[in-house]
């Protein structure tokens, strides 16, 4: 009767662990980003990019919300306002951030697609539309643990090492 | 849930138990698997089909895939949703430190020239697209060595467009 129970128990862990950490932008945009920006997935990341009129910075972090260092990566903005093309690059700023100054647009349809170099995990995408505002009320993104801070990804693979 | 019935003891030790915790537990479990497997029919911000076999992004303005060929690389580009080409558009791929530019090789279809995009190893894109008096960035992470000709089982959905003759 034990066994049974027990290996049910395990199998039904490892159901709820698969569908509850992959976050899709839909599921993202009911949050209330950490940083007041705008909250995308991106492969084992989650990016939250905020464009304020002098500058632009982004933020990486993992599925559970844990920061991912961003000393080593780097980070291109594609901006698309209108016919107007911007391209940025984001140098690290600290901790999980990246970030560059200028004169960006503020506009409501602002498109920004963002390609960043995660160190040790190779080229990652992530397309955001951040004045397209979303629900005020909702939740706030919070990370999963605190004491986990950058242990939440998977190793990459080998190839990337 | 066909699959979900797999998980179950071959001898019902569980089913049969009058005890509450195993149907609490026969009953979880059958609620994770349809959350799982439901998961798998959820397609909201996916890319639409096309015909040709690469790598695919889409925004609520564009669809498009990117198929690497032997030489160059095709862009099929449609209006997301509608299936439709898109012709006329104006591309740029823009990567960390390189910009390039596409040529129309016939309805929706577009052509990349540079043999950089078939060096093997990923590479991150921004497409910039203008087209119909819309603009709109596209990303993706292509790989030259996913999809491409020898994928290509079917015809293209776009014949290239046949230059007239004057």
């Amino acid at each position: 009767m034990i066994r049974p129970i027990g290996r049910l128990l395990g199998l039904l862990c490892s159901l709820i662990a698969a569908a509850s950490f992959a976050h899709p932008d839909w599921y993202l945009a009911r949050l209330k980003p950490p940083n007041g920006g705008q909250l995308r997935n991106a492969g084992n990341f989650h990016m939250e990019l905020v464009v304020e009129a002098s500058e632009i910075r982004l933020y990486v972090s993992d599925h559970f919300f844990n920061k991912f260092p961003t000393k080593a990566s780097g980070a291109t903005a594609v901006l698309v306002s209108g016919d107007q093309i911007f391209k940025i690059k984001l140098e690290p700023g600290g901790d999980n951030l990246l970030k560059a100054p200028g004169n960006f647009p503020q506009d409501v349809n602002l498109k920004v697609g963002v390609l960043l170099d995660a160190h040790r995990y190779g080229p990652v995408t992530a397309r955001f539309t951040p004045f397209q505002k979303l629900n005020e009320l909702a939740p706030p993104a919070q990370r999963i643990d605190p004491t986990q801070s950058g242990e939440g990804l998977p190793e990459p693979p080998e190839s990337l090492r | 849930m066909p699959g979900c019935a797999s998980i179950l003891p071959m001898n019902n030790t569980v089913i049969s138990s009058s005890s509450p915790v195993a149907r609490l537990l026969v009953w979880l479990a059958f609620a994770a698997c349809g959350q799982a497997m439901g998961a798998d029919f959820d397609r909201r911000g996916a890319p639409a089909p096309l015909d040709e076999q690469g790598v695919g992004t889409a925004s609520d303005e564009f669809s498009l895939i990117v198929v690497p060929q032997e030489d160059h690389v095709k862009l099929l580009l449609e209006r997301f949703g509608e299936n439709r080409a898109v012709t006329n558009a104006t591309i740029e791929i823009h990567t960390a430190d390189k910009k390039l530019s596409v040529t129309e090789i016939g309805d929706g279809v577009y052509r990349a020239n540079e043999a950089w995009l078939l060096e093997p190893g990923k590479k991150a894109l921004a497409l910039a697209i203008s087209a119909d008096q819309a603009h709109d960035v596209l990303v993706l992470v292509f790989d030259p060595a996913v999809g491409g000709s020898s994928a290509n089982r079917r015809e293209p959905k776009y014949a290239p467009r046949t230059e007239q003759s004057q």
